[in-house]
């Protein structure tokens, strides 16, 4: 089963509301054209914007995993435009390299270890958009932080 | 007491709070196993409670490695004694940033300590950043529930807080509109504090990095935004490593809401980049809670539960707390774990009342991701807190004087067979009326005392029993012996049948368990001694057998523990513990074959401690000998309020669990209910007779021999 991580992760990101799109590296750069923040370290892509309470519409940022099992992107926020980007846009895109799948958590480990030994790190697991059910058990989206998440994969740089 | 029952009694005619959690209890069921779904979740719950099982110079070792990294990178770290340290180091720190409003994000140890109390009496203005934490900060209320704070509001009581808080009109129903003016609010004082108070719910020795798990991202902007972020945690929230820290992330939302994941789970560590702090970098503050958990973790089972991971599934699957909601059952924290923990942190007077809510049926010990066994725990706390300040004393006469002296207990009970006699039903085996029975306690129809008891019966017509090979000691407990003697008869009768010779003690004497579930230590472990005397020699038989599976339980757990300084006894006691099943379980280990002699619809009730004490249940052996004939209970394993005196004791939640378990009985539209608790069957029959519905109730004893071939 080749691609059975990434059916796997689609399958749990959709499961959380997100959309999820397999793009090639060009459409990629192409749709960045309308975002206000943009911070893709693979592609040498980056813009910078003011982001104040009343926060920013898209910011679009790579994941250094994602992770199958539960459909979570895990982004180092250690930078706190990232953070405050992350956090304020209403519609959060993640760009996720198909080759930074892995199976579980678990899996990254090492990774969490190395990241937190540095002298400060800021790493955030991201499953889906902000969310609760704090009233009536409803589920309602977009409670502090993003309303709505996508997740752009690129299966080849 | 009386303020504590006209609480109960509140909460139990709240509408909006009983379907609020009764729709939460069915839904959360579903979600969690589907979340659980092919994981081995004894297994993890087992590692998880093995790695957190930690020495007090261990956890300083973990809290000393903690410390360094966090130090090393710019961090402070305080250590506060008390509460009122914690709130005073927090407040200097605010005040020092001069700051008018806080941000908070989801910390139960902040409730703990009273902070925002401390806070707002030195002018700060802690603001709850969570939705339900905030909607009851603005009522001025506390939650009560771990995980769904406000889940005793409904939309139009939120409706109506907002409207008074933010002088707008909010539509009643329109939650999205609900939602969207908290978020604008909240978005606000993000940006006016100077200052951001977050929990953790996991602290990795290892590296320094603390963990907190949110669905909203409130924790996220609260540790972001705001030049200065100060973190309150309890040293239980220490592990070693990664792997540790992501079993706990891993089963968290799993067990809390049924989630695979939650939305967020934000690592931080050291001082990260903060444009907001003149320096660039932010302030970060630890501050590390004892409140009394350190002397705790001396304790072999008091420290069991301060590996609580704060996931409010002991209160999701509690049948009492699902009547009275958290308000009652609990203080500050709540569910099993919240008895337990108010107790540890304020004291025993604040929890002797509450901690008598338990039911006893283990639910909470079954579900537990942390692998604690709060039941075991609640049940030593009564006994201690039975000690110091007494148990009613109209229970205690019983527990000390009659229930351990057969003879006393016996003509005792034969009196009042003879005063019953003009109570009884037309049925010659219930009770019509009982006078002086409050309205509200009367919710059943209760069995009438036996004419003549398990005993003389047993000698009388079972003397003379042939010399099988097979034999086994029948063990009747009180429910059999004084209330329903034909249940044991129906014992012998099959095994008599199969080929087993039955046995019983000399006399009868109770197993003990009611004493001890009310907290009487003393009185149970003079019970449990007197009971070993005359079990016989274990040499001698194949199994010991009962027909309740709560003595099964006491003679497995309680009679080894309560004779634990007594290495002859002891010996005895596990001994009989390995043999002692129920009848279903002895059938099936002995391969006896059972064929159903007529076509009975049929479900099965499985009582609390056939499943989580026994370990047991016998619908499987029922569906397998009546096939379509045998109709699924919906919760069948639920408890159905009885808990002996408990149903007495608080009538009202036990009548109230009660109805719960009719209704679904109701939907299997059997003929026959069987269940393997006398206690049950008290209960369960005694509500369907008081409201008229004609379904049948028996032991499974009985129902075999009525209505199975051997």
């Amino acid at each position: 089963m080749p691609d059975s991580k990434l059916e796997q992760f689609i399958k749990n990101s959709q499961a959380v509301e997100n959309e999820n799109f397999c793009l090639s590296k060009n459409d990629l750069l192409k749709s960045l054209d309308e975002v206000p923040f943009v911070h893709l370290p693979s592609f040498e892509q980056y813009k910078r914007c003011e982001i104040d309470k009343n926060g920013i519409s898209t910011a679009c940022i790579e994941a250094d995993w994602g992770v199958a099992n539960s459909g979570t992107v895990i982004i180092d926020s250690s930078k706190e435009e990232i953070r405050l980007a992350s956090s304020l846009a209403e519609h959060l895109q993640v760009v996720l390299l198909k080759s930074k799948l892995v199976n579980t958590i678990f899996d990254i480990k090492d990774y969490m270890k190395n990241q937190t030994e540095k002298d400060n790190a800021y790493i955030a697991f991201i499953t889906g958009a902000s969310r609760t059910a704090d009233i009536e058990r409803i589920l309602t989206i977009g409670v502090h932080g993003p309303v709505k998440m996508t997740v752009f994969i690129i299966k080849e740089l | 007491m009386n303020s504590f029952k006209n609480k109960i009694n509140s909460k139990l005619s709240d509408e909006i709070l009983y379907n609020n959690l009764k729709n939460f209890a069915a839904s959360y069921k579903k979600s969690r196993s589907a979340a659980l779904n092919g994981l081995d979740f004894e297994n993890l719950r087992m590692e998880i409670n093995n790695k957190r099982t930690y020495s007090p110079e261990y956890l300083e070792t973990l809290f000393q490695r903690f410390k360094d990294n966090a130090e090393k990178s710019g961090a402070r770290v305080f250590r506060a004694r008390t509460g009122t340290d914690a709130c005073r180091y927090i407040t200097e720190v605010c005040k020092t940033h001069e700051t008018e409003y806080i941000v908070k994000s989801k910390s139960m140890t902040s409730e703990e300590i009273r902070l925002n109390d401390y806070l707002e009496k030195e002018n700060l203005k802690p603001v709850e950043t969570d939705l339900g934490e905030w909607i009851l900060q603005i009522a001025g209320e506390h939650p009560s529930h771990m995980v769904m704070p406000a889940i005793h509001k409904s939309r139009k009581q939120v409706a109506e807080i907002f409207s008074r808080f933010t002088g707008k009109e909010i539509d009643k129903d329109n939650i999205d509109e609900m939602v969207k003016t908290a978020r604008e609010f909240l978005r606000d004082y993000y940006f006016k504090a100077r200052v951001g108070i977050t929990g953790a719910n996991v602290a990795v020795a290892q590296t320094g990095a603390i963990a907190t798990v949110t669905n909203e991202g409130n924790a996220r902007l609260t540790s972001t935004v705001p030049p200065v972020h100060i973190v309150l945690l309890g040293y239980e929230k220490l592990v070693e490593d990664f792997d540790t820290a992501f079993d706990i992330i891993n089963l968290l939302p799993k067990s809390a809401t049924g989630q695979n994941i939650s939305t967020y789970v934000t690592w931080m560590k050291g001082c990260y980049p903060s444009a907001n702090n003149q320096t660039d970098i932010k302030e970060v503050h630890y501050v590390f809670l004892d409140n009394g958990r350190l002397a705790f973790f001396q304790h072999p089972e008091f420290r069991e539960a301060l590996k609580c991971i704060r996931c409010g599934s002991c209160a999701n699957i509690c049948p009492p707390y699902e009547m009275v909601g958290g308000h009652v059952f609990g203080h500050i924290y709540i569910g099993a774990i919240g008895l337990i923990l108010t107790a540890l942190y304020d004291g025993e007077a604040k929890a002797k009342d509450i901690l008598k809510l338990c039911i006893g049926c283990k639910a909470c010990s079954s579900i537990c991701p942390a692998g604690i066994d709060l039941q075991s725990i609640i049940s030593k706390l009564k006994v201690i807190i039975g000690e110091e300040y007494g148990i009613n004393p109209v229970k205690k006469t019983i527990y000390s004087s009659v229930i351990p002296n057969s003879g006393v207990f016996s003509t005792a009970l034969k009196t009042a067979s003879y005063f019953q006699k003009p109570l009884i039903a037309k049925d010659g085996r219930h009770l019509k009326s009982i006078p002086f029975m409050p309205k509200s306690k009367d919710f059943r129809t209760l069995p009438a005392v036996a004419s003549s008891f398990f005993t003389e019966k047993f000698k009388k017509n079972y003397k003379r029993q042939q010399d099988f090979k097979k034999k086994v000691l029948f063990y009747p407990g009180c429910a059999v012996e004084y209330f329903y003697p034909e249940m044991g008869e129906s014992l012998v009768k099959i095994l008599n049948k199969a080929g087993v010779k039955v046995d019983i003690p000399g006399k009868p004497v109770c197993c003990g368990l009611p004493a001890i579930a009310s907290g009487d230590g003393k009185d149970g472990r003079k019970t449990i001694h007197r009971n070993l005397k005359q079990m016989g020699n274990p040499a001698d038989y194949d199994s010991y057998l009962v027909l309740c599976p709560s003595c099964g339980m006491a003679v497995k757990e309680e009679f080894p523990e309560y004779t634990a300084d007594n290495p002859d006894l002891y010996k005895l006691s596990t001994e009989i513990a390995q043999k002692t099943l129920s009848l279903g379980m002895f059938l099936k280990k002995e391969n006896i074959s059972l064929k159903v002699k007529n076509g009975v619809k049929v479900t099965y009730h499985t009582p609390c401690h056939q499943a989580r004490g026994l370990g047991s249940s016998a619908s499987e052996m029922l569906k397998e000998i009546l096939g379509n004939n045998f109709v699924e209970l919906e919760d069948s394993d639920v408890c159905c309020g009885f808990g002996g005196t408990y149903s007495i004791d608080f009538a009202g939640i036990s009548s109230g669990i009660l109805n719960k378990k009719i209704e679904n009985i109701r939907k299997t539209e059997a003929e026959i209910v069987v269940t393997d608790c006398p206690g049950c069957i008290m209960q369960i029959e005694g509500g369907l007779m008081k409201t008229g519905i004609d379904i049948k109730v028996m032991h499974l004893s009985q129902f075999i021999d009525e209505y199975i071939e051997i």
